[in-house]
């Protein structure tokens, strides 16, 4: 093996092994990258300021710890696998109503919440729903 | 042994056997409170209090299960039929003032619906509301909205008195006729009894009690025990030494009806029949009541988590609610607010 070559061979390792190091730990291992557990939230987006009560429907995978995002309003839930269903009652007013855990926060695309019902603070059903939204972030 | 004695001992067992000839299985039936002039409508709260119209004075006393009596009010110029409302304030029909009065268990007092010669009301198995108004039969949903009158009186019937069967199934009465209510035709019962009967009261397997007060020398005054097809079993189920004015099943604390039977004599005290005789606890006075529902049922409604109220909750809620027809989230609301749950 001509210098050179020697040179060039010796000069890819450090290298190598100088990338190595950057990446990996002391022991010179890579460490894996994975998906990050937390807390997403369903908002709602109202055009009234007497809300009284909301039925929603929520969905997506692996989703625990639901809870009120208001602790002023009386909640109640049923899950059925990756669905939701939820009422919430009392001066509802938007912003935060629910807040729920999930395994990977970054697949929040995966999550969906519907309106499905709106009740005035008399008791009468919103006829429309316009300018209603819910967003999972 | 002297003729005389002999005569004296033969007389005691004679009047001993016919004593024991008029027992029934509902006697003997000791007083359970006195001291009114003529307490002759009565009913029980959910709490297991006796409330009694005292008909001259136009008093309603309540009385505690141990026996307590005080004014509950004396508001009302002519209290006659009374019973409580699905939310558990006092109903008093008064005929003169062509009105039923609710009266809040603070003995707070309002009209609530008006009702010409207003003489009983009755809480249906879904909440309605219906009053007997002698020629008229009167139905109003739990808010007091009207939904329909019939004209009982065109089809040959009286409404003095209305008592629920367990199936729902209403009884309008006068003083010798019982009449059922299908739909809108009035349908005879049983007709053509001697007078001075009392209404019928149901126990859940459908068996009717009654009083009769003795018109003709000999007679009895009794409570009568009927089967399901109203034909009597017991002409004399228990002996009454005053004649009748009323009977109604009793409620314990926590408002279930029981196997009390408690009957008001017109010598101003109410004695009770003994409740071992009695088959089965009588139907709810109340047919339904605000208490009788579960949160977690009615939430769980609402939330599709399977079919947990009956229809007759369902309808109530929506009459409580905003009254579209359906059971929704408003109604939901409307429910959690009456039951205090959410202001």
């Amino acid at each position: 093996m001509s210098n050179d070559t020697r040179g060039l061979l010796m000069l890819t390792a450090g290298l190598a092994l100088a990338a190595t190091l950057a990446c990996g730990g002391s022991d010179g291992t890579i460490a894996p990258t994975g998906p990050t557990a937390g807390t997403l939230t369903v908002t709602l987006t109202t055009p009234n300021a007497d809300d009284g009560a909301i039925l929603l429907e929520l969905s997506g995978p692996d989703m625990t710890q639901i809870a009120a995002g208001n602790a002023s309003l009386y909640f109640r839930h049923a899950q059925d696998g990756p669905t939701i269903t939820a009422v919430l009652v009392g001066d509802v007013e938007g912003g935060s109503l629910i807040t729920f855990h999930v395994p990977d926060v970054d697949a929040v695309s995966s999550y969906s919440a519907t309106i499905q019902q709106v009740a005035d603070r008399g008791n009468a059903l919103r006829g429309s729903l316009t300018g209603y939204s819910l967003t999972v972030d | 042994m002297p003729a005389r004695c002999a005569a004296l001992l033969l007389v005691s067992i004679a009047t001993g056997a016919a004593g024991l000839a008029m027992l029934g299985p509902g006697d003997p039936t000791p007083v359970f409170v006195s001291g009114f002039t003529t307490p002759c409508r009565t009913s029980f709260d959910g709490e297991g209090n006796l409330y009694v119209v005292d008909l001259p004075v136009s008093t309603i006393y309540k009385v505690t299960p141990d026996g307590s009596t005080s004014v509950f009010t004396d508001q009302i110029s002519t209290p006659r039929g009374i019973t409580f409302d699905p939310f558990g304030d006092m109903l008093v029909a008064d005929p003169n003032a062509g009105t039923v009065f609710k009266v809040t268990p603070q003995g707070e007092v309002t009209p609530f619906l008006e009702v010409f010669r207003a003489q009983r009301p009755r809480v249906g198995p879904n909440g309605d509301i219906w009053v007997a108004a002698v020629d008229t039969l009167h139905r109003f949903d739990a808010m007091g909205r009207s939904l329909e009158h019939t004209d009982v009186q065109a089809q040959g019937a009286a409404a003095w008195g209305l008592q629920f069967t367990p199936d729902g199934i209403l009884y309008l009465t006068n003083t010798a006729a019982f009449w059922r209510l299908v739909g809108q035709t009035v349908e005879p019962a049983l007709v053509g009894m001697p007078p001075q009967n009392s209404a019928p009261h149901f126990d859940v397997e459908g068996n009717a009690y009654w009083t009769r007060q003795a018109m003709d020398a000999g007679d009895t005054h009794r409570v009568i025990l009927a089967d399901a097809n109203l034909t009597v079993v017991e002409d004399t189920f228990a002996s009454l030494p005053v004649a009748p004015c009323a009977m109604v099943f009793g409620r314990d604390d926590t408002g279930a009806t029981t196997h009390r039977v408690f009957v008001s004599l017109r010598d101003g005290s109410i004695v009770e029949l003994n409740a071992t005789g009695v088959a089965a606890p009588g139907v709810p006075e109340v047919g339904l009541s605000l208490a009788d529902l579960d949160e977690s049922a009615v939430a769980d409604e609402i939330l599709g988590a399977g079919s947990q109220v009956t229809a007759n909750q369902a309808y109530f809620l929506d009459v409580i609610g905003n009254d579209d027809g359906t059971y929704d989230v408003g109604d939901f609301r409307a429910y959690l607010v009456a039951a205090g749950v959410v202001s």
